[in-house]
């Protein structure tokens, strides 16, 4: 096998690899922007740009509504797994205590629980707060799913700080919460941004909670308005409708993880340990 | 306070295999009355009823189990080749991580929809281009017909996680030392006996890892399934047989034994891996 | 005033005690070294004056004040870490002014201080750099002001060079030396490197499985080491041992019975002990000479030398039952591999030790002892 045989052998299979990967996103993003029967025309190029679709969402639908629901939900649970995860982590990587490596596996099973393990349960506690149909209900679910890697996550970063750092601080008179404030988190908000970025992900694609636990169009968040997408019957799915939800909700998303790959990146790799 | 998350985690679970013990329905939960384990196996009138007696709960065993096999197996080996592939030194790297990450970062329902489009029998591209080869003489419902269903899952499941398993292989490519590659450089041995010789052994660990990690993701699949090919009983998962009893037959005591099986086939899972992975740590090092 | 004492102060961890009711006091204005090997216990001890660990039993007073119970900041001691322990994200400046700042200290004298701390450790020009940005040298010095710019009534250093290199150790070693002279505060330094305790301590407290093995001016721990421990710990190279018999025991001398038959005199006094017994002589590499001179004299053979410029080290074999002994000559032409030689050394040179590792005393008044230590 010569040099430049196995270079292009290397370069086509990028190639691949990227076609691949983007590909369907092109496509769906192509369908969107076809109109009427053009849609049912399989070009890989837009002969013409129509954004009926995309009107078509936002006024026959309470589109613009869904998204700020998932918009607040997401902001919601990442503040809130941020938080609740940053002192927990502190508390895990600060006091060495018997049964603490358990606990860490523990939190990090909580993280692989099937959601459909604690549905019916969450769901009597959800209707018991007053919280079904709510935003409310979602964000405390979502926690669920969140707040385990987060404080998994948050936990490793910490370790890597020296405990001398902290005994520094303690001996320069500053408090637990000075210290978790000034000492700890300013060299943590990478691995803040990080987690902060996965939960919102997490929670902005998150479907079975969401499907569940509302029941009205108004309080609904954007992956089970677009499942519930329907046309004028049961067998003629709006495809143009759906295509073009899809992409305005994929497209900050996406934006978000082009501008952040490296962090994402890093961040992945400490919530598994590699 | 970490015991209060803990037990937060654990109300809900808990509360579930409650249920499961009931024949609670979602119309009214306080009604629930304890029957023991008759959501599970029960005999009476010379019958046997049940969760584990219901034939569609075994399939959908089946199915969950099929998917975790193959989706988890091609994704190890796509994950590999496209982590190698980012690894090696190409002009336009950065573009290629991109690309990659798409799939990753799109809601799960929205690539759902999207391959429901691309495999769509009479306006999907899939099957316009197959016809166009001449590799398939009238469409195929992928979406619809049995033989093809689970494949048309596992096709959008591997398109959309395979990103995920790329990028924890590559966190551990990276991490591994240089000078072993520069002395196999030296010594002349051929990059493919480099790579199973001394990649595969060194990132077998962190291998080990993400393909646990999918493969209990993939046992609770739920949204993939419900989105592309609903109410199928040929392609659905524990996950959604366990809903579809819980919410659209508002049997929750049911549907909860359905959830505290599944809970309970992933806790086993985890343990026997635990224990199976200690030795060899232990041996190794 | 902040004199340290330690009273029947004991630190275990679970079962195991690594403190073992030490009492200790340090004088005000002193610099006191703590030395001993590694994990006897000196950091636990540093951190229990700090009132980063607790004592399990025993008080500690600072300055008169009972402090056992105060936490750290009410002490008012500042330490140093091995690790210099710099806030990573924060400049130089706001390193030496956190402090200062949780102290609640107007701007103006915070900023006031900080440089002129910063001015005396010569690191003005480093304050708006961020650790990552600064040598190892620099890290340590800002670390020493961020302890300095306190003005703590007592400073604690855990092991603070130790991650330096040699030439930028020595030129720091000194630093401390002047830091001392110019605030003349109290200062506890712990370190497991014997020239930085000869060179800094006024006083020297050697530690030995959590309890101090003898205290004291370093000079004097190096000539007079009340037991086997403190006589081979202290002194690069090492003291030669030889295993030996005492023939006659006096109140002014003893006589010494040697593996290879031969009687030697030693300036110790035996009054305590009979003759028959089983002891340990130890000489100094620096205090055995070569050739032929005097009482106590050696045969052997060489079998290694160490050339180290202004002085050599000779290994001599000489008796199967025992090591070889190692001396140090100075000047000369130091023998070849191979040759015979005679060692011989003072009866005032040795150092005698009981079956137990206790010294006898050493007789004083003896003419000049051969000048301590390594460089
Ligand atoms: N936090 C701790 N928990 C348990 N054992 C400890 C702890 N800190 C120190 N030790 C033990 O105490 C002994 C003395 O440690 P240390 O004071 O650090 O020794 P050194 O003299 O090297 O500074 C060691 O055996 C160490 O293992
Ligand atoms: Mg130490």
């Amino acid at each position: 096998m010569s040099r430049g045989l196995s270079r292009a052998g290397l370069y086509l299979l990028a190639g691949i690899i990227a076609l691949a990967a983007a590909f369907p996103f092109y496509y769906a993003a192509i369908t969107s922007l076809k109109s009427g029967d053009a849609l049912f025309s399989m070009d890989l190029l837009p002969r013409q740009w129509h954004w009926d679709n995309y009107v078509a969402i936002f006024a026959q639908q309470p589109f613009a509504t869904t998204i700020v629901n998932s918009f607040w939900v997401a902001t919601g649970v990442v503040s809130v797994s941020l938080m609740l995860g940053l002192s927990a982590a502190y508390a895990l990587s600060r006091n060495r205590f018997r049964g603490r490596r358990l606990l860490m596996m523990t939190i990090l099973g909580v993280s692989m629980f099937p959601q459909v393990a604690v549905l019916s349960g969450m769901f009597e506690l959800i209707r018991w707060l007053g919280l079904y149909n709510r935003i409310g209900g979602l964000m405390l679910s979502y926690l669920i799913i969140t707040l385990p890697f987060t404080v998994w996550v948050l936990a490793t970063f910490m370790r890597r700080l020296p405990r001398e750092v902290e005994e520094a601080a303690i001996m320069d008179g500053a408090g637990p919460l000075t210290i978790i404030w000034r000492i700890f988190l300013p060299p943590l908000m990478p691995a803040m941004f990080s987690t902060g970025l996965l939960a919102f992900i997490a929670a902005w694609n998150e479907f079975l909670f969401a499907l569940t636990f509302t029941l009205t169009h108004e309080q609904r968040t954007v992956p089970v308005a677009i499942a519930l997408l329907s046309g004028a019957s049961e067998y003629e799915l709006p495809w143009g409708h759906i295509m073009a939800a899809s992409v305005t909700v994929t497209v900050p998303a996406v934006v978000l993880v082009l501008i952040f790959q490296r962090r994402i990146v890093s961040g992945l790799a400490a919530g598994t340990g590699t | 306070m970490l015991v209060a998350l803990l037990a937060v985690a654990a109300w809900p679970l808990a509360r579930t295999v409650w249920f499961s013990l009931t024949d609670a329905t979602l119309a009214d939960l306080g009604a629930a009355r304890f029957v023991g384990w008759d959501n599970y196996l029960a005999y009476r009138d010379g019958e046997w009823f049940g969760v584990l007696t219901d034939p569609v709960w075994w399939r959908s065993v089946r199915n969950t189990l099929w998917f975790v096999l193959i989706s988890v197996s091609l994704e190890t080996l796509l994950g590999l080749i496209t982590a190698l592939v980012l690894l090696a030194r190409i002009p336009a790297r950065p573009l290629l991580q991109a690309a990659v990450l798409l799939p990753w970062a799109i809601p799960t329902i929205v690539s759902a929809k999207m391959w429901g489009w691309l495999l769509h029998d009479q306006f999907g591209l899939v099957n316009d281009i197959l016809l166009s080869v001449g590799l398939i003489a009238r469409p195929l419902a992928w979406t619809a017909d049995p033989d093809l269903m689970l494949g048309a899952v596992i096709v959008a499941d591997v398109w959309k996680t395979t990103p995920f398993m790329a990028l924890l292989l590559l966190a551990a490519l990276h991490t591994l030392p240089r000078d072993c590659y520069e002395a196999a450089r030296v010594d002349g041995i051929h990059p493919v006996t480099v790579f199973f010789r001394i990649t595969l052994p060194l990132i077998r660990p962190a291998l080990i890892v993400a393909v646990v990690f999918r493969a209990l993701d993939a046992l609770r699949i739920f949204d993939l399934i419900y989105v592309l090919t609903p109410n199928s009983e040929y392609t659905m998962s524990m996950s959604v047989y366990a809903r579809q009893q819980l919410v659209d037959f508002q049997d929750v005591g049911y549907g909860s034994a359905a959830s505290t099986l599944l809970f309970f086939t992933i806790a086993l899972c985890t343990t026997l891996f635990l224990m199976l992975s200690r030795p060899t740590q232990g041996g190794k090092a | 005033m902040a004199e340290v004492r330690l009273e029947a102060v004991c630190k275990s961890f679970g079962q195991e005690a690594v403190i073992r009711d030490l009492d200790l006091t340090i004088a005000d204005g002193e610099f006191c070294v703590f030395l001993g090997p590694s994990g006897c216990g000196k950091s636990t001890l540093l951190r229990l004056i700090a009132g980063l660990a607790d004592v399990t039993s025993g008080r500690i007073r600072i300055g008169g004040t009972d402090v056992t119970e105060l936490p750290p900041k009410a002490r008012q001691v500042a330490m140093v870490f091995q690790s210099y322990a710099l806030y990573p994200h924060m400049t130089a400046y706001q390193n030496m002014a956190f402090g200062l700042r949780l102290g609640r200290r107007g701007r103006q004298e915070v900023d006031r201080r900080v440089r002129e701390t910063a001015r005396s450790l010569h690191i003005e020009h480093l304050l708006e750099r961020r650790p990552a940005e600064l040598s190892g040298g620099q890290q340590q010095r800002v670390a020493i002001g961020r302890a300095v710019v306190r003005e703590p009534r007592v400073f604690l250093f855990d092991e603070p060079l130790s991650n330096l290199d040699t030439d930028l150790r020595t030129r720091m070693r000194a630093e401390f030396g002047r830091l001392h002279g110019r605030l003349r505060n109290t200062m506890v330094y712990v370190t497991h490197d014997q020239t930085e305790a000869m060179t800094l301590a006024d006083r020297l407290v050697l530690l030995r499985d959590g309890n101090v093995a003898q205290a004291g001016p370093p000079l004097a721990l190096y000539h007079n080491p009340e037991s086997l421990f403190a006589a081979t710990f202290l002194g690069t190279p090492k003291m030669n041992l030889i295993p030996a018999t005492l023939v006659g025991a006096e109140p002014d001398y003893a006589v010494l019975g040697l593996p290879d038959g031969s009687h030697h005199r030693a300036g110790v006094s035996a009054a305590a002990a009979r003759a028959g017994a089983t002891v340990t002589l130890g000489l100094r590499p620096e205090a055995i000479r070569l050739g032929d001179q005097g009482p106590n004299s050696i045969a052997g053979r060489v079998s290694l030398v160490e050339h180290l410029g202004d002085h050599a080290l000779v290994h001599v074999d000489w008796h199967p039952a025992a090591g070889a002994i190692l001396t140090r000559t100075q000047g000369g032409v130091p023998p070849a591999p191979g040759e015979q030689v005679r060692l011989s050394y003072a009866p005032q040179a040795c150092h005698l030790f009981d079956q137990d590792g206790r010294a006898f005393p050493r007789l004083p008044a003896e003419r000049g002892l051969p000048p301590g230590g390594s460089d």
